[in-house]
């Protein structure tokens, strides 16, 4: 790997990771720009990512002395990037924050954690609930703060994957190249609100997607949750006791539930109904 | 059910080591060994009472009153329980030291 890297992009923050990306490909950097555009900040970039054209014209990411993927298509290595930073990303908020592998936004000032495995439509339904107008938060990773139990965002770009697509086809990437894979599309760009950087949060979800099941959202009990909850908090082990302390203390201020989603709209109704129905006892408690 | 390991003059105790969280009425607990369990208001109500001072007969005649059911039954209950508590590693065995 010896070409100069001529295009540069960053400096970003995905948590305590604060990182750039340099290529000698044009066209990568500028989807870097689009995508991670929610993740720009002033801090100056501990580190930055290399992405080099190989003599067989795959393009490799390289990250201090290591390979984090190669792929031929520019989803591929957008995918191995963003895998890789997700990682930076929990690793470096786990040290002092409980982090949840669940996506987040915020309508009215209330948090709304989607918590769930893979594949139970953490972002199909982030980003249906972007296009009703919530804020935006994460994906994937949200921070709780210890001392005050506010939400910490994480506003990557969401990773649609091609099972989504057709539910989410209005956020097609314009460019051909970016729309084959997985897309990313920036939080930003999917409603009409924003990103919002910290938030307490008032409703917390465990998502089950179920093809062809009715939509549901039904309450769960916080110490149900919370026992779901610590198989979805990253690096868990490491701090155990805070991990369930931290959550518990936060689950006190919400509303918990289960949605098991079948029909993206009316999870959406669901959701917002459970918002509006937090905001009203908080405010007839005041 | 009659336990082979917990009678009524058993003075069951909850293991020292574990993390315990309150929500709602029900009882999270974590041990060392990185299970989790939840326990409904009810069974909450009985690992309250396992203090390592209380026979089996004293928790099930407390439990009694509170909730005017017969102790017989209860007493059963309790020591299924702790059975089950048991066999999830989160009682100190009767002898055990700690």
């Amino acid at each position: 790997v010896t070409a100069a890297l001529a295009f540069s992009s960053g400096p970003f923050r995905a948590h305590g990771h604060v990182f750039a990306v340099a290529s000698e490909d044009a066209s990568f950097t500028a989807y870097v720009d689009d995508a991670f555009a929610d993740l720009r900040t002033d801090r100056p970039a501990a580190a930055t990512y290399e992405v080099h054209r190989m003599p067989d014209g795959q393009l490799r990411v390289l990250f201090g002395s290591g390979s984090v993927g190669t792929g031929g298509l520019l989803s591929d290595v957008m995918a191995c990037l963003m895998w890789h930073v997700n990682q930076e990303a929990t690793w470096t908020a786990s040290r002092d924050q409980v982090v949840l592998h669940a996506s987040c936004a915020a309508l009215d000032g209330t948090g709304v954690i989607l918590a769930g495995p893979m594949e139970s439509g953490k972002t199909t339904t982030v980003a249906a609930l972007l296009g009703a107008g919530y804020g935006y938060l994460t994906d994937e990773a949200v921070a709780i703060e210890p001392e005050t139990l506010l939400l910490r965002a994480y506003p990557k770009p969401l990773s649609i994957d091609p099972g989504s697509q057709s539910l989410l086809a209005h956020l097609a990437p314009v460019h051909e190249e970016r729309g084959l894979g997985q897309w990313l599309v920036a939080g930003s760009a999917v409603g009409p609100s924003g990103c919002i950087d910290a938030v307490p949060a008032g409703v917390a979800i465990m998502l089950r997607y179920t093809p062809g099941a009715s939509t549901a959202l039904e309450p769960l009990s916080r110490a149900q949750l919370l026992v779901e909850l610590a198989g979805c908090t990253f690096h868990f082990s490491d701090e155990p006791r805070r991990n369930l302390d931290v959550t518990a203390a936060m689950l006190q201020g919400c509303d918990t539930y289960r949605l098991v989603t079948g029909n993206l709209d009316e999870a959406v109704e669901l959701v917002t109904d459970a918002v509006h129905r937090r905001n009203l006892t908080v405010e007839a408690s005041r | 059910v009659i336990s082979p390991l917990w009678t009524e003059l058993s003075v069951p105790r909850l293991r020292q080591d574990l993390h315990k969280i309150r929500l709602d009425g029900e009882l999270v607990v974590w041990q060392p060994s990185g299970d989790l369990h939840r326990f409904d208001p009810i069974a909450t109500a009985v690992v309250d009472l396992l203090d390592g001072e209380r026979t089996v007969t004293e928790i099930a005649t407390l439990l009694a009153q509170a909730t005017g059911a017969s102790p017989t039954e209860i007493e059963q209950d309790v020591l299924a329980l702790l059975d089950e508590l048991s066999q999830l590693s989160l009682l100190i065995r009767p002898g055990q030291a700690c």
